[in-house]
């Protein structure tokens, strides 16, 4: 890093050096069987450099390409961007717990053993459905170093595992799973027979098929199907569409945009959580970050260079590949509970929805806090009970005009893809059509 | 490289393969007026794919290179840790020995950074200056170039080269909280001079956006829809040829059951085709697949009947088909697996004009803004669409968003226009955390009683 440092800095104004070196291994089993086996060895360096005021960016993977490197970082910067950015210097960064020796001790043969504890779990369902997991567990090594006079890294080991169940029967089909991840091995005998749990139930409601009729109804989002609302929300505070003001939110810091019952924040420094680090791949301290707090709405998330372009300070959340440039991404997002068990929720509700995905999710124009999805997996709740399965169904709507009023939020978060935590979210009234 | 990858697999035990890529790329990207992006980087790197006697796959990816049988080793062993019940068997090919070169007229390498940031810079102010309600501009240069180099235990050998380059541009309007977007792309696998004399189809991306404001959303119902070609190529592509992947349909009886050969999906005018080898080389043309087995045309559906999938080793010998070429891999960080190369709805007869004369209340559906599939069910979003009334193109519609299910919806198709082309743009499909180059076709499609939902 040291090196690379020294023989760029008389051609540039500042220079700032990545690193990241990963080495996972990874299971799959895929139609009950186990599939794969793999070991990914990757590493790779990238050169960000200012020169008479402007960016330039360049990567490499070559052991032998770092002078190539460095030159295609000078001669991009002739037409970089001109931004006033500083590297940050040297600081004592708080150090999460985010390194587990259990997890870099993990052979192939343990991951092989989760799978069969897994398959286990769903014997059962073999010859209705195709069953599939996956389990990775990663060592990651990151450095960074800067002529600000910072340098420093960290280690971090991520387990991370899923599995899904899949029943196709007379042209229909069903999905159904979950998967999470840690920085530390977790008993995870338990959290698969966990997560396997609801299964039994939600295999007999999906022989159960039932229709919903089109109008606005109370629609109760599981903490993976809530992703239809997190998503737009996701987008609107990327720091890239401030100095766009292409997000509706734009001048809208401290205004009540949601129902206050809604918090939302953002937390890069939770121990044992795949997120977290001391710094930011910029090299500034991560933080929490509230960004709605009671309906109001707080803050957006920068790296430095939309910080720089917006008129703002970055606050940590710039996040890169090898071949990537910074740009703002969120760490372990979150919703706050609220103070409604989950099966209350649902036991008020005469005519409604649960969803627990949906098909399409992203897509459309979601920086205007639009969405309008077909379900994936969703179920029918007919005063107070889930009745069955709902298919050929759509929900619609825009999160800033049907965020306004919740009515409920549940009084626990589950983890979802590792990273997010959300409770169940109650809407009363969302247009749904079938 | 021939000769070190071939000493690597000298004392190498079963089936193993090596695939080691070195490629460079470039990309410029400018938003609203500034620049956005500059870099170019160097990617160097290799994959061993092992399959041990009665053992499973073995894989190890690495970016050095240095030493290649302790990798060969290594993916021996991860392919003895999986004992499967039933050996996998590969279908018998022949091993080829051929070296694909990138067929480049006017290569990107040869031209200054200087030269595609003006060219970039001037395209992005064409953009700005294409309508009044622009907020968010972008446009995009890339190009790469790559080399593959392939060799397994059973004495075959590639070398396959290619060069891309793209010109993408994105624009969005606001009006109040309405806010609209438009896009567009350029693809080429030959000449640089491809992104060049744009000028017009970069402002047209501009206009739409702007015009989108106005637009008014579609009322959601049933309608008879047209579809543009571009919207029908992404369309066969998601809804239909990801369930002629085998490697989903090989142990699922039930899939196996709802993608039976013989089985009618559509009209007797329809014909869809799978092919890695269209030349001039579309984004799709791989020629020779990343298990070496040389593409060709293969018919997935022919006059209405499901006639054909699409393999790579291991799906062809279980199913005991005949191999098509579609084993791919994003790059050496991903092994290779079921994927499409290019994809099209053959040339049907009907013209346009007598394909929308008879409409009286439909949708016109313009160009694609991404879409998902749940095995049978669907849900794409149009790029734009127009409704159609009384036969004739009248007012622009946005929010076109096409639900339904595959096998109802590809009965319902009506007609097949006479008008077929290969989108011009540049397609990457997901699958299984890969991206992979994929190119696709059609004429204008008819299509009765389609679900677009809205408010």
């Amino acid at each position: 890093m040291k090196k690379i440092l020294d023989k760029v800095k008389s051609r540039v104004d500042s220079a700032e050096v990545f690193y990241v070196k990963s080495h996972s291994t990874e299971i799959g089993y895929e139609g009950w069987k186990l599939k794969r086996s793999s070991v990914v060895q990757k590493e790779g360096y990238s050169l960000r450099v200012v020169k008479n005021g402007k960016i330039g960016f360049a990567a490499t993977t070559d052991p032998n390409g770092i002078d190539q490197m460095i030159d295609n970082a000078v001669a991009t910067a002739e037409f970089g961007e001109q931004v006033d950015i500083q590297f940050p210097g040297a600081q004592e960064f708080k150090r999460p717990d985010i390194f587990d020796e259990a997890v870099t001790a993990l052979s192939i043969e343990d991951l092989i053993g989760y799978g069969k504890t897994f398959i286990g779990f769903c014997e059962r369902y073999r010859g209705i459905a195709d069953l599939m997991f996956e389990a990775h567990k990663t060592l990651i090594t990151a450095k960074i170093a800067n002529t600000s006079g910072l340098d420093d890294g960290y280690s971090k080991t991520v387990l991370s595992w899923g599995g899904y169940l899949n029943r196709v029967k007379e042209g229909d089909v069903f999905m159904i799973g979950d998967g999470s991840g840690s920085t530390h091995l977790p008993n995870l005998e338990e959290e698969l027979r966990k997560m396997t749990e609801p299964f039994h139930r939600k295999m007999e409601l999906a022989e159960e098929i039932v229709t919903v009729p089109s109008g606005r109804m109370p629609v109760v989002f599981d903490p993976k199907g809530s992703m239809v609302l997190l998503l737009p929300i996701r987008a609107g505070i990327n720091g890239r569409s401030v100095y766009t003001r292409s997000t509706p939110l734009v001048d809208k810091e401290g205004e009540k945009i949601f129902d206050e019952k809604l918090t939302i924040y953002d937390d890069g420094t939770l121990d044992r959580r795949v997120g977290t680090s001391p710094f930011d791949d910029e090299g500034l301290a991560k933080r929490r970050i509230d960004i709605v707090d009671k309906g109001v709405f707080k803050s957006f998330v920068f790296d430095m260079v939309t910080a720089a372009k917006s008129g703002r300070q970055s606050n940590g959340c710039g996040e890169r590949g090898i071949f990537n440039p910074p740009s703002p991404s969120l760490s372990n997002l979150a919703v706050a509970t609220g103070n409604t068990p989950k099966d209350e929720m649902i036991a008020s509700i005469d005519e409604g929805l649960l969803v627990e995905g949906v098909l399409g999710l992203g897509q459309g124009n979601i920086l205007s806090g639009a969405f309008s999805n077909p379900v994936g997996t969703a179920f029918k709740i007919e005063k107070g009970q889930l009745v069955g399965r709902v298919k050929n169904a759509s929900i619609a709507g825009n999160i800033y005009s049907d965020l306004r009023e919740i009515s409920a939020i549940g009084d626990e978060q589950s983890l979802v893809y590792g990273s997010l935590l959300v409770p169940f979210i109650r809407v009363d009234s969302l247009n749904v059509a079938s | 490289m021939r000769e070190r990858l071939k000493k690597a697999l000298e004392k190498a035990e079963g089936y193993v393969e090596i695939r080691v890529e070195d490629s460079t790329n470039s990309s410029i990207a400018y938003r609203n007026g500034e620049i956005d992006k500059i870099s170019a980087g160097t990617d160097v790197g290799g994959c061993v794919r092992a399959l041990a006697k009665g053992g499973g796959w073995g894989l190890v990816h690495f970016n050095s290179l240095d030493n290649l049988e302790k990798r060969v080793e290594e993916a021996i062993i991860s392919s003895k840790a999986i004992q499967p019940e039933e050996p996998i068997e590969l279908a018998k090919v022949a091993p080829v020995d051929i070296e694909i070169r990138a067929e480049v007229e006017d290569d990107p390498r040869e031209h200054s950074l200087e030269e595609k940031h003006r060219i970039i810079k001037e395209y992005d102010e064409v953009l700005r200056g294409s309508a009044e309600r622009l907020i968010d501009t972008s446009t995009t240069y890339g190009d790469s170039f790559s080399k593959v180099f392939f060799a397994n235990t059973e004495g075959s050998y590639f070398l396959r080269e290619r060069m891309d380059v793209l010109l993408a541009v994105r624009a969005m309007a606001r009006d109040g909280d309405n806010v609209q977007s438009g896009h567009d792309s350029w693809t080429s696998r030959s000449t640089f001079a491809n992104v060049k004399g744009k000028e017009e189809h970069v402002a047209h991306v501009g206009q739409i956006a702007d015009q989108l404001l106005d637009a008014e959303e579609v009322k959601a119902g049933k309608y008879t829809v047209i579809l543009d070609p571009r919207l029908a190529g992404v369309f066969i592509h998601e809804a239909f040829g990801h369930l002629s992947e085998s490697d989903h349909i090989m142990d699922n009886p039930q899939a196996r059951e709802m993608m039976e050969l013989g089985r009618r999906f559509g009209p007797k005018e329809l014909n869809v085709i799978e092919d890695g080898t269209v030349e001039p080389a579309l984004r799709g043309t791989i020629v020779v697949d990343d298990e070496g087995v040389m593409c060709k045309k293969n018919y997935l559906i022919k006059d209405g009947v499901l006639v054909g999938r699409i393999h790579n080793r291991e799906t062809a010998a279980k199913m005991g088909e005949e191999l098509t070429g579609n084993a791919r891999a994003q790059s050496y960080l991903s092994p290779p697996i079921v994927r499409m190369t290019n994809t099209a709805i053959e040339n049907g007869t009907v013209p346009f004009e007598d394909m929308i004369a008879d409409i009286e209340l439909g949708v016109y559906c313009i160009d694609s803004y991404g879409g998902q599939t749940m095995v049978e069910n669907f849900s794409f979003s149009a790029g734009h669409g127009f409704m159609i009334r009384d036969g004739k193109i009248a007012e622009m519609v946005r929010n076109v968003v096409l639900q339904g299910n595959l096998f109802q919806t590809l009965m319902n198709i009506e007609a097949i226009g006479n008008d077929f082309v290969w989108a011009k743009g540049g397609g990457n499909c997901g699958k299984g955390g890969q991206l992979a180059k994929v190119s696709f076709g059609s004429p204008h499609i008819r299509i009765k009683d389609v679900i677009i939902g809205g408010r």
